[in-house]
Formats: C-alpha cells, sequence, structure tokens
C-alpha cells in the first residue's frame, strides 16, 4: 500500500500538470478571472450554491455543520454544502484531477503544505484582492497566521483550521521524580536533563515517548530560527534546496539519536495514527510527548476516562534548541478556486469570511481545542470558561501568538511531502537502523534536494 | 488408501496433529477478526488499556450505529454492490470470450494480440488513471455508474486465466462437439465453461474481491455521496482520533460483512465447483 502512494501522486500530479497547458482554454469559459470578483454575488439573482471540501471528522464535523447550518440559516443569498474529502492528501489529489475534469470546490481546505502546490496550478484566487476590495482587517488575526498564507507579499488563502505540536507531560511523574511539576522543560537539553532525573528516579521508564514525526523536526527547525529550504523558506523566490544539513539540523538530529541511544526516550515509530506515545504516558512508560495540539482532546478523554488512574496531564510550549523562538502555523487553510464562476467565488469568500469570524474561532475552539486564529476570539466566554477548565488548550494559541524570526514563519515547498519523506526516512534509519547523525542526515538532505528538484523540473 | 494397512492408533495420532495444526493455523487467521470485532464493542479507552481486553464484557453496540452513519453505510454499500456486481459480471463476461478465442480460434496476429493483453498487466494501474479519468470524462461518465465500472469490466489478467483454463479442455472434446453439429457458441457454454467452472469460479472471487475494495478511483470520479463506494465510507471514519477508534473498527466490520456472507452462502459452489472441475480435469 504504502509503496503505490508515490506512483498514485505522481500520476494524480501528471493530470494536474496536463491540466495546467489546457487549462487556459477552460478557465476562459467559465470565468478566466483575475481579481475578486465580489460584486458578482450582488447581481446573482438566485441563492448561489457552493460546495466546500473539507476534511473534518467526528467532532470537529459536529461544529463545522453547526456552523454551516447557521451560516446558511442566517442569509438567503448563499448555500454552502459540505462535501467530506477524507484527508488531505486526498483532498489534493482530488483537486488536481479536478483540474482536468472541472470537478472543483468552490470553497477547499487543504493542507499547510499545499501552498506552493496550489499556487503553481493558478486555478486559485489570489485572496489579497478580495482582502483589498473588502476592506477586510487582518489586523485581528494573529499575525503568523496571515504571514504564513502570503506568499510573494499577497496573501492566497485564510488560516483554518490550525493547530500546532505540544509539549505534553504527566505532573504526577514529574512531582514523583522531584522535578517542579509546573516547570516544564524549555530547551531540548532541559528535556534531556529532566529525562535523566524520570528515569533515575523511576518515575517513568523512559523521559519522553518520541514519534518520529517528520513534522516535528520542521517545527524544531523553526524555532531555533533555522529555515528548512533555501530562499527564506521559499518565500523570496522559489526553494531549490533544502536546508537541512547545517550545524543547526546537526545539533537537533543529535539530540534526537542521542535521547534514543541513551534510553532516555522511547521512540514510538512513524506510522500515521499511531499514539502509542501517548498512550505511553498513560501506561506509565514516559512522562513527556510531543503532539500535534489537536491530539489533546481525544488523549485527555482517554486519560480521564479512569483507565489510567493517577496521570494529571498538562501541556507546555514546544521544547527548542535554544530559548525563545516562534513556531508556524499548521493543519489547514481555505482557499478559493478560480475556475468557478464568479458569483460562487464571491459567495465562496463570505461563507470563508463567516468561519473566520471571532465569534465562530471562539466555538471552533472551544468545541474541538483549534487555536482560535482571532486574537479578540480569546473574549467570548465560552472559551474563556473553556480554557479555565482545561489550560492545556491555551498553550498551542500562546505558543504561535509568541515573537519568531524569519524561520517561524514556516515554508513553502513545492514537493513538500517529498521533503518530509525524506526527513522521515533519514530519522527512521538513524533512529532504528543505526545509522549515524552525519549520514542519516545527508541522505536526508540528498532526498529532500532531489524531491524539491524534480517537482521544480516538472513545473518548468 | 494404503493406510489401512497400518495400526489404528498411529492414523489416529496422525489425524489429531493434522487437527492440531490446523486449529492453530485458523487461530492465526482469525485472531486479528475476533480482535477487530471485540474492539469494535469496546469503549475507546479499554482499547487503549494495557494489557488488552480480550471480551467485551459489557459491549457498546452504538460504535455499530455510529460509524453507519457517520461512514453514510447505508447509501455506501448499495453503491459498491451495484459497482461490485456491474464489474464481477462484466470481467468474467469478457475473460470467458477473450479466453475462448485465443485458446479455441485460429486468427492473423492471435500471438501478437496475446502478447498485447498480457502487456497491460505489467501496466500499474496507477499510470492509466490519467488517461483513464480523461476518457470518463469526456464520456460525460464522470459522477456515474459507468464512470465507476466500465474501466474495469475487462482485464488482461481475466483473459490470460481463462485461456489457460480452457486450454485445458481436450482438443477431442471439440472434435466431438463438432461431428455432433456443435458451433462455438454452442461447444463454449455447453462443454468448455462448464469444464474450466474452477478458474471461472476463481475468476469471479478475484474480481468481486478487488471491486469491492477500490478505493481510489472511486474517490477521483465521483463528486458526492451519491456515487461514493463502502471503502470511501471507511475513510471517512479515519482512526487518526483516539476516541474514536471503536466507530473505526465497527465501520470494518461493516464494510467486511458483505465479503463474509458472500463466501458463506456460495461456498458450496465454489468448493463443489473447484473440486469438480479437479476430478474431471
Amino acid at each position: 500500500m504504502r509503496a503505490r502512494t508515490p506512483l498514485a501522486v505522481a500520476a494524480v500530479l501528471a493530470v494536474a500538470l496536463a491540466a495546467c497547458s489546457g487549462g487556459t482554454e477552460s478557465s476562459s469559459s467559465t470565468s478566466g478571472s483575475k481579481g475578486c470578483p465580489l460584486a458578482a454575488l450582488d447581481r446573482a439573482k438566485q441563492p448561489v450554491q457552493i460546495r466546500f471540501w473539507h476534511v473534518q471528522t467526528r467532532a470537529n464535523l459536529d461544529e463545522l455543520r453547526r456552523q454551516t447550518d447557521a451560516f446558511n440559516a442566517s442569509q438567503s443569498k448563499v448555500h454552502v454544502k459540505l462535501v467530506d474529502q477524507t484527508g488531505y492528501k486526498e483532498a489534493l489529489q482530488k483537486y488536481k484531477a479536478g483540474l482536468s475534469n472541472g470537478d472543483l470546490p468552490d470553497l477547499g481546505q487543504f493542507e499547510e503544505t499545499a501552498v506552493q502546490t496550489l499556487l503553481d496550478s493558478k486555478s486559485t484566487v489570489t485572496l489579497q484582492d478580495c482582502v483589498d476590495q473588502d476592506h477586510y482587517k487582518t489586523s485581528d488575526y494573529i499575525p503568523r497566521t496571515i504571514s504564513y498564507y502570503t506568499v510573494g507579499g499577497a496573501l492566497r488563502a485564510l488560516p483554518w483550521p490550525v493547530s500546532n505540536p505540544i509539549l505534553m507531560y504527566d505532573k504526577k511523574k514529574f512531582e514523583r521524580a522531584g522535578l517542579n511539576p509546573d516547570r516544564a522543560p524549555r530547551t531540548l537539553d532541559e528535556v534531556r536533563e529532566m529525562s535523566r532525573k524520570i528515569v533515575a528516579s523511576g518515575a517513568a521508564k523512559y523521559g519522553i515517548a518520541l514519534r518520529t514525526q517528520d513534522y516535528f523536526n520542521e517545527f524544531l527547525y523553526a524555532k531555533a530560527g533555522q529555515q528548512y529550504v533555501n530562499h527564506d523558506g521559499g518565500r523570496n523566490g522559489r526553494a531549490t534546496k533544502a536546508e537541512l544539513d547545517n550545524p543547526t539540523g546537526k545539533r537537533i538530529w543529535t539530540w534526537w539519536k542521542d535521547m534514543v541511544t541513551s534510553g532516555l526516550a522511547l521512540a514510538t515509530g512513524s506510522t500515521e495514527g499511531n499514539f502509542d506515545n501517548l498512550l505511553s504516558i498513560g501506561t506509565g512508560d514516559a512522562a513527556m510527548t510531543i503532539d500535534a495540539s489537536g491530539a489533546l482532546g481525544p488523549i485527555l478523554q482517554v486519560l480521564n476516562s479512569g483507565q489510567y488512574p493517577g496521570v494529571d496531564l498538562s501541556a507546555a510550549p514546544l521544547p527548542s534548541l535554544k530559548p525563545g523562538g516562534g513556531v508556524p502555523v499548521g493543519d489547514g487553510s481555505l482557499w478559493i478556486s478560480n475556475r468557478v464562476a464568479p458569483a460562487k467565488q464571491a459567495a465562496a469568500w463570505q461563507f470563508a469570511k463567516f468561519l473566520e469570524e471571532p465569534k465562530q474561532q471562539a466555538a471552533l475552539a472551544a468545541a474541538t481545542g483549534y487555536v482560535p486564529v482571532r486574537q479578540s476570539a480569546v473574549h467570548f466566554p465560552d472559551l474563556q470558561a473553556f480554557w479555565a477548565k482545561q489550560p492545556a488548550f491555551r498553550v498551542p494559541y500562546d505558543q504561535l501568538l509568541a515573537p519568531g524570526g524569519p524561520a517561524a514563519d514556516g515554508s513553502v515547498i513545492g514537493n513538500y511531502q517529498g521533503v518530509r519523506d525524506a526527513v522521515r526516512d533519514g530519522l527512521t534509519a538513524m533512529l532504528t537502523e543505526g545509522t549515524s547523525v552525519d549520514d542519516a542526515l545527508a541522505e536526508a538532505q540528498r532526498n529532500a534536494d532531489a524531491a524539491i528538484q524534480s517537482y521544480n523540473d516538472r513545473i518548468g | 488408501m494404503a493406510a489401512s494397512g497400518r495400526p489404528k492408533a498411529r492414523r489416529i495420532a496422525t489425524r489429531a496433529l493434522r487437527y492440531l495444526l490446523l486449529t492453530v493455523l485458523a487461530v492465526v487467521v482469525l485472531f486479528p477478526l475476533y480482535m477487530t470485532i471485540v474492539n469494535s464493542l469496546l469503549r475507546p479507552s479499554q482499547i487503549a488499556a494495557r494489557p488488552p481486553t480480550f471480551f467485551p464484557t459489557h459491549p457498546v453496540w452504538g460504535s455499530y450505529s455510529d460509524a453507519w452513519n457517520a461512514g453514510h453505510m447505508g447509501r455506501y454499500l448499495v453503491n459498491s454492490a451495484i459497482v461490485t456486481t456491474i464489474i464481477t459480471v462484466g470481467q468474467v463476461a469478457t475473460a470467458i470470450l477473450a479466453g475462448y478465442a485465443f485458446a479455441f480460434l485460429e486468427f492473423p496476429l492471435k500471438r501478437t494480440l496475446f502478447l498485447v493483453f498480457l502487456a497491460t498487466l505489467m501496466v500499474p494501474f496507477e499510470i492509466t488513471i490519467v488517461t483513464n479519468i480523461s476518457t470518463i470524462n469526456d464520456l460525460g461518465w464522470f459522477n456515474s455508474y459507468q464512470g465507476l465500472a466500465v474501466p474495469f469490466l475487462a482485464t488482461g489478467f481475466g483473459a490470460f486465466l481463462m485461456r489457460q483454463a480452457f486450454l485445458q479442455v481436450p482438443r477431442d472434446l471439440q472434435d466431438a462437439a463438432s461431428l455432433d453439429g456443435y458451433g462455438h457458441w454452442r461447444f463454449m457454454s455447453r462443454v468448455a465453461v462448464p469444464l474450466a467452472r474452477p478458474a471461472v469460479a476463481a475468476l469471479s472471487v478475484f474480481a468481486f474481491l478487488g471491486a469491492w475494495n477500490q478505493y481510489l478511483w472511486p474517490l477521483l470520479v465521483t463528486k458526492d455521496e451519491k456515487y461514493r463506494t463502502v471503502q470511501i465510507g471507511l475513510k471517512q471514519l479515519r482512526a487518526t482520533s483516539i476516541d474514536q477508534v471503536n466507530v473505526t473498527f465497527a465501520g470494518v466490520i461493516i464494510a467486511a460483512l458483505p465479503l463474509v456472507i458472500l463466501l458463506l452462502v456460495f461456498q458450496k459452489q465454489l468448493v463443489r465447483g473447484l473440486t469438480a472441475g479437479a476430478v474431471k480435469g
């Protein structure tokens, strides 16, 4: 199954490329528009139906349905229909196929890694045009959620929904190890020191459980101020090379390797949807772990179910190589297709704006644990009550608001997934096959460069 | 057989050993299935517990209704059944006709054509996705049962399998049949296909499984819930969230159940077809 995926992706990419060349004619027939056709909605005689491709599931989907129903009921010009595309990878695959067969959403939710690919498809509305024309204010947003989706000085997509990786730890195990339970490690060195104490005291078998997750590594680089690719993370010209193999990278990878080989960290593999790292806190195998803030809700639910008495889960910002630094935006973003009728583009903009309203963002955050992208959202009572009860959920918000250098804006990479695969394979080789830090990092660098290169060659 | 000469005790011991081995293998094969059922009836926190729970003392049946609703299983199962039936019938029919032609008929470029058929086996499905999508799209079959089924109505594998089976049919039978005034059509339906029943059964099962388990193609050529199939529903229950894994397990059982039922219903025919062919051939 796994081995087939790259082929499938390559095939669908070929569809997309074929569509790029033949796309001009089809776009001129539908709209071929430049800019943001806001007025088209006013001219529409009947309610405009739009389709929103999303990948939300379960509790997240319930909240999206609730908000969509509220939007549909609140006005009569636009009617939104939700279409579940089952996952970020599937949604992007289907979008690429849609470029040739016309099955495109009016509004689409895509992963933060899809930016360059979507820009290269030239099939999306530059949202900066909508912002300018609609006099839409972005000053209330967490600045980094806007800067992440700003490429070439123009906003391309709106952040929705947002999460990022954080440190989760068990206060009780900290206490048993003689550590201050309210003082989580801030740096990677502190993680190592505290892990040593935790293991020595017998509070847990390992200090920390580490999932070999490629994007955690990205966030560690960003927080250390190290860009992941050249040309300022691909924001000042197209990225042509990865920046993995450098002194900062070496220190981060050495930390990964040392933690695991010295028995301080439990490596729980790279399988997607694997949550052994989270469970290890419950079972007593580890006192800390790193995972996406989105995992907080589910793991708290499991830990509080009574199955694991004596665990008091808390959260802290992602530890970094050196104190300070900021993290990029993770998760999804909203894109409007320019291949659909102008009235639908305008309608999609109205719905996107609705989802981004502080009220909706506060409700989303309180219901699901996503980061509210609007700073004024924190004043809403339901979110305040939720955070007061579960302070851990505030951590990813504060962490995203904390200042960081240019690296914290994150990267724009054509074949982002290819770079992630290279990193994951490198980390896996280093942690499980005994490859040295230097060799693993050099190999990851080579493979990431090749992935970027081959994508750029195809795009031309 | 010759075993009658052996002492009885030894025969029993051999048989006991054989059954023991079969039981062990059966347990190995069935255990994951059993745990899927068990996990679908547990609360998520019980699934996460170590050591694992092996029996649901308080089964939670709600996971099945959750999976049914969240995965749109009602609609998707019907779609899967329709598409799978069309594909299976179509594949078997085209394979029999093509296989018969390659086995019994003489025509120009026969070898070359057969090689072309074989060559399609070497092309991974992912390579043809691109052209298939444009073709389906040009035909206006996007988001329809035709779009889901037609690309899979004929396969090089099926033609190859049936040709090999037909080659086992003795030529004398064909001569005898033609003396009796049988044309190709009657010879094929009355003699060749009944003799090749094991191959037909194998091909049917293979085609059915392949069609039922399709994921990427149905996802790419469908637009919304109306034509989506059960594997997409399963993906919609994705287990990235630890507090919902029981629902995903329930969805897996729901998606697999039709296959199991079908196997139980047709088991007799399947086994009879296989053994009958084996004895006659």
